[in-house]
C-alpha cells in the first residue's frame, strides 16, 4: 500500500502542477470562416480544432460556441485519431455545449455553423459594421473558461454597401487629388448621412465629394502641365537669347 | 580716319553698303556717313544698311527712276540739273567729323560714271575736306559702250577729285561665278583693303595702341598730290595658340625667343612684297609711284618695328620713292598677319591705256554705225521699184 498510493498521489500533485502552471489552448488547424455576408443571406463557417487534451491537459472539458447568426444549426463532427467519426451531434441555438472526453478517443473536432446573416443595428463607416460568426470557448468545471477562436465578419445590405463603396472611391479620389477641403467636408457629410443609413444621400454627397476631387485633380495636373510648358519655353528662351547675344558679340575678322 | 561715302549709281551704292557691312561686322566705326545717289528706283530700294534719310533719287522728271542706260552723258546732265538735291542729302553729314569724303562709282555704267565727277567739283567747291574718288573700270569681256565710258569717266573724274583710287574688275573676275555672287565678292575684296588702311588709326578706349599710328594724316599726304592710286594685300594665318604670352616668355629660351622674332620680321616683309607685287586693286608698275603707304595688321605678338621698317625700306627701293610712309595696327583678336600697302600717284598703267585705246575703237565704231544708220534704213525700207507707196 505504501510504494502504490504514493507514487500516484506523486503522479496527481504532478499532474495538478502542470495543470495550475500551463498556459495555452487548443489549437485550430483549419478555419473556413468568411469575411462578410449581405443581411438576410446563408452563411457557413468551419473551424477543425485539434490538440485537444494538449495545453492545457484537461482530460473533460465543455466546448462552448456562440454565434450571432439567426436560424443558425451547429454541426460538431467528432472524429477520432485514425479518421472515424465518432459523433455528429447538431445544436439549433445560438449558443451551444459540446462535452468533450478523452475516453471517447476524440483527436479532431470540426465545428460548422450554418444560419442567416442578421441584420445591422448600427451603421458605422469606420469600423465597419461587424458580426460575430463563431465564438469557441473551452470550458471546465470549476468555472475557468479559455478562449479557443473568434471569428467576426462584415454584414451589409444592397444599399449599404453602394454607399460603402460610394464613400471609399471619394476617399481614394481625394488622396489621389492630396486632399482637398471643400471634398472632404462634403465627405464628411456623406460618411454621416451613411451612419444614419441615409444611404441615397450618401450616395449623393460620396459622387460629389469624389467629382469635386477629380476636378481638383485634373486642374492641379493641367496646372502642373502649363508650369512646365511654360519653364520649357523659359529654358528654350533663354538659350536662343544666350545663342543671339553670342552671335551678335562675335565680331567679324577685319582682316 | 573717318570718312563720308558717296555710292553714285548702282555698283557705287552696292559699294557703300558693303563698307556700313563691314563697318558694322567688325566695329571698325569707318563710316561717319554714308549717303546713295541713283537715277533707278530700284537700285535704292535694294540696299540694306545705307539709312533711308540718305538715300536719294534724282531725275525723276526726266528718267521717271528707271535709270539711264549706260548713257553716262545723260548722267552728269541729271547730276548737274539735280544737284541741290544731292545737296540736300550731304548736308546730312557731320562734315566737322569725317576727315575725308569717298565718291564710289562703277566708271562703265552711266548714273556713276557721268555724276561722280558732277559731284566731286561741287563738294570740292564748298568744303576744305579732301574729296578723294574710288572708280570701279569694268571688265574687258563687258563690252564697247562700258569701256567708252569708263574711259571717258576716268579722264574727267581724275581731275575733280584730290586722288582717285581705282579697282580694276578685269583684274578680279573669275570665271564660273555668278553674276551676283562675283560682284559680291569683288565688294568685299574692295571694302576689306580700304578697311585695313582706313580703319588703321581708328582706336577707342581699351583697343590696343600702335607702335606707330596710321592715321588720317598718313593716308591724307600719301594721296596729296592727286592722281591715280592703287592698294596691294597679301594675308596670312598665324597660330595664336601656341603663343601664350607670359608663360612662353618665361619657359622659351633665348634661341627660341630670338628665332621667334626673326621669324616674325620675315613674315612681315614677305607680307609686304606679296602684297605690292601680287594682285593690286590696280594693275600697274610699281616703280614710278610717287607715294606710298604701308599699314601691317594683325595680333600684336606678331608685329614687330624691324619687319615693318624692312619692308618700308624695300618699298622704297622698288619705288624709287622717298615718301614711303608705314605704322602697325594692332589687332588682338584677330587670327591673321595682313599688310595693305597704297601706292599713290602710280603712271605706269598698261590696263587704261588699253581701256583707252578700246574706248576709241568703241567710239569709232559708234560713229560709223550712226553715219550709216540713216542709208541702211532707206535700203530696208525701199522696196525696189518704188510701187509701194506710204500711207501718208
Amino acid at each position: 500500500m505504501n510504494s502504490s498510493r504514493c507514487f500516484s498521489l506523486v503522479a496527481l500533485l504532478l499532474l495538478l502542477v502542470v495543470t495550475v502552471g500551463a498556459v495555452g489552448a487548443v489549437s485550430v488547424d483549419r478555419a473556413d470562416m468568411p469575411d462578410e455576408g449581405r443581411v438576410g443571406a446563408d452563411l457557413t463557417g468551419t473551424v477543425v480544432l485539434t490538440e485537444l487534451f494538449q495545453n492545457p491537459s484537461f482530460e473533460q472539458w465543455t466546448l462552448r460556441g456562440a454565434t450571432e447568426l439567426e436560424n443558425v444549426t451547429w454541426t460538431v463532427s467528432v472524429v477520432d485519431q485514425a479518421g472515424n467519426q465518432l459523433a455528429q451531434p447538431s445544436y439549433d441555438n445560438q449558443t451551444f455545449q459540446h462535452p468533450v472526453s478523452i475516453e471517447s478517443g476524440v483527436a479532431t473536432i470540426r465545428v460548422t455553423v450554418t444560419g442567416t446573416v442578421p441584420p445591422i443595428a448600427n451603421y458605422t463607416y469606420e469600423p465597419a459594421e461587424s458580426f460575430r460568426v463563431a465564438r469557441l470557448t473551452l470550458a471546465r468545471q470549476g468555472g475557468t473558461s479559455e478562449p479557443i477562436a473568434s471569428y467576426d465578419a462584415h454584414h451589409y445590405t444592397q444599399a449599404s454597401r453602394e454607399a460603402r463603396r460610394a464613400i471609399d472611391d471619394a476617399r481614394a479620389a481625394i488622396d489621389a487629388a492630396g486632399g482637398h477641403q471643400g471634398a472632404e467636408r462634403t465627405l464628411e457629410s456623406a460618411i454621416s448621412a451613411y451612419e444614419n443609413a441615409n444611404f441615397e444621400n450618401a450616395v449623393r454627397l460620396a459622387e460629389q465629394a469624389r467629382e469635386t476631387a477629380e476636378q481638383a485633380q485634373a486642374t492641379q495636373q493641367r496646372n502642373r502641365l502649363i508650369l512646365l510648358a511654360v519653364g520649357v519655353l523659359v529654358v528654350v528662351a533663354i538659350v536662343v537669347a544666350a545663342v543671339v547675344y553670342w552671335r551678335r558679340t562675335r565680331t567679324h575678322s577685319r582682316l | 580716319m573717318k570718312l563720308a561715302l558717296i555710292g553714285f549709281g548702282q555698283a557705287g551704292g552696292k559699294i557703300v553698303d558693303k563698307f556700313l557691312w563691314y563697318d558694322q561686322q567688325t566695329r571698325s566705326n569707318i563710316v561717319r556717313s554714308a549717303v546713295a545717289i541713283n537715277t533707278a528706283k530700284a537700285d535704292l530700294i535694294g540696299l540694306d544698311y545705307v539709312p533711308d534719310e540718305n538715300r536719294v533719287l534724282i531725275g525723276q522728271s526726266r528718267v521717271k527712276g528707271h535709270g539711264v542706260g549706260a548713257d553716262n552723258e545723260l548722267g552728269a546732265e541729271i547730276a548737274e540739273e539735280d544737284i541741290d538735291e544731292i545737296q540736300g542729302a550731304v548736308d546730312n553729314v557731320p562734315v566737322h567729323e569725317i576727315d575725308a569724303f569717298i565718291i564710289v562709282a562703277a566708271l562703265g555704267g552711266g548714273t556713276g560714271s557721268g555724276g561722280s565727277p558732277v559731284l566731286a567739283r561741287h563738294l570740292k567747291r564748298i568744303y576744305t575736306e579732301p574729296v578723294y574718288g574710288l572708280g570701279v573700270l569694268p571688265a574687258s569681256d563687258e563690252g564697247g559702250i562700258y569701256t567708252l565710258n569708263a574711259a571717258r569717266s576716268f579722264q574727267t573724274f581724275v581731275h575733280e577729285v584730290d586722288n582717285l583710287l581705282v579697282f580694276d574688275n578685269d583684274a578680279w573676275r573669275q570665271t564660273g561665278e555668278s553674276v551676283e555672287g562675283g560682284y559680291d565678292t569683288i565688294n568685299e575684296e574692295i571694302v576689306r583693303r580700304f578697311g585695313v588702311l582706313f580703319g588703321a588709326g581708328e582706336v577707342s578706349a581699351g583697343d590696343e595702341i600702335a607702335e606707330s599710328v596710321v592715321d588720317s594724316s598718313e593716308i591724307i599726304n600719301t594721296l596729296a598730290g592727286g592722281g591715280v592710286s592703287t592698294v596691294g594685300y597679301a594675308a596670312e594665318d598665324v597660330d595664336t595658340a601656341s603663343d601664350s604670352g607670359l608663360l612662353s616668355r618665361f619657359t622659351s629660351s633665348q634661341a627660341d625667343q630670338f628665332e621667334e622674332s626673326s621669324s616674325t620680321t620675315n613674315r612681315i616683309t614677305s607680307l609686304i612684297r606679296k602684297a605690292a607685287l601680287g594682285r593690286l586693286t590696280l594693275p600697274c608698275e610699281i616703280d614710278g609711284a610717287e607715294r606710298a603707304l604701308v599699314v601691317v595688321s594683325g595680333p600684336p605678338q606678331h608685329l614687330n618695328r624691324k619687319g615693318i621698317e624692312r619692308g618700308r625700306k624695300w618699298l622704297e627701293e622698288q619705288t624709287g620713292s622717298m615718301e614711303v610712309r608705314g605704322g602697325d595696327y594692332p589687332l588682338p583678336n584677330e587670327s591673321k598677319v595682313a599688310a595693305a600697302v597704297m601706292l599713290s600717284g602710280v603712271s605706269k598703267v598698261p590696263r587704261i591705256k588699253e581701256l583707252q585705246r578700246v574706248a576709241i575703237e568703241a567710239q569709232d565704231n559708234i560713229e560709223e554705225i550712226r553715219q550709216q544708220s540713216e542709208a541702211n534704213l532707206s535700203e530696208l525700207v525701199d522696196d525696189g521699184t518704188d510701187e509701194l507707196e506710204p500711207l501718208f
